[in-house]
């Protein structure tokens, strides 16, 4: 039910009649009321017409619209806020529709309002993100810069320092591997030796 | 066209336990309905996200019923 208040929500805001959405429930016992829930929807949607028609929309303004409020509904803000509220509403443990659609109106149209404005300032005011876009990049370039330089001597040094360090640590290491490998194969050669006595 | 030939695209999103087998019953037991809907089975209501429903209207549909 929270999903029907914020699709009415968006349908709204995009200036598309809330009507041609509709959530219903019919058990599967109740073959009847489904038929009656279909033909009533089907004739509603039969008067209203074709998508945008009635509401005086044309097609490639619709498409960009849609476009916009498909954007807004899948954009991470409104997900997480919408995701927050139905739990809360969880919590609340009051779940009548009026109530659902008081807490999603009351707590989503900032979200859904904020996302179509951050949809429509990239394709209205350019110089607009043009700005953001050089207040945002120098920063993150210059913090981007100036984390790798450090980094680079001391890994560098570290690097010289390691090699001599290895060269000293291998040979000893080697040759301590080697003591160790000849016992064992010379253990497990006087095993395979006592198993073929043994055959 | 004319409005009485116009055949309204709707796109139903049934639930697997309770739209979906009304629809089925339906169908056995011969009533009638509109043959206006194009069903997409979902194993529970839940499982529909509103981006699913304003897919359906981007891609063309009129009408998206939403059946539990």
């Amino acid at each position: 039910m929270g999903m029907n208040a914020l699709i009415f929500n968006v349908l709204q805001e995009i200036g598309i009649n809330p009507a041609r959405f509709s959530l219903q429930w019919a058990s599967a016992a109740e073959a009847p009321r489904f038929v009656k829930l279909i033909t009533e929807f089907s004739g509603k949607i039969k008067e209203l017409g074709p998508l945008g028609e009635s509401e005086g929309i044309e097609p490639d303004e619709l498409k960009i619209r849609l476009d916009k409020a498909l954007a807004a509904v899948s954009s991470r803000k409104v997900r997480m806020v919408y995701g927050n509220t139905t739990k809360s509403i969880r919590k609340e443990g009051i779940f009548t529709q009026e109530y659902i659609s008081g807490v999603i109106e009351e707590k989503l149209t900032k979200a859904i309002k904020g996302a179509f404005e951050a949809d429509k300032a990239p394709k209205e005011a350019k110089p607009v993100s043009g700005k953001k876009a050089a207040k945002g990049s120098p920063k993150k370039k210059v913090a981007a810069k100036e984390k790798p330089e450090p980094k680079k001597p001391a890994k560098k040094a570290a690097k010289k320092a390691e090699p001599a360090a290895k060269k000293k640590a291998s040979a000893p290491k080697k040759a301590a591997a080697k003591k160790a490998a000849a016992p064992k194969k010379g253990a497990a050669k006087k095993k395979t030796a006592a198993k073929k006595k043994k055959k | 066209m004319s409005k009485e030939e116009y055949n309204p695209k709707i796109l139903g999103f049934l639930c697997n336990w309770c739209c979906y087998a009304a629809a089925d019953a339906a169908g056995v037991s011969r009533y009638q309905y509109p043959p206006n809907l194009r069903t997409i089975r979902v194993m529970c209501t839940g499982r529909v996200d509103p981006a699913f429903v304003l897919r359906g209207f981007v891609e063309g549909a009129d009408g998206i019923f939403t059946g539990g």
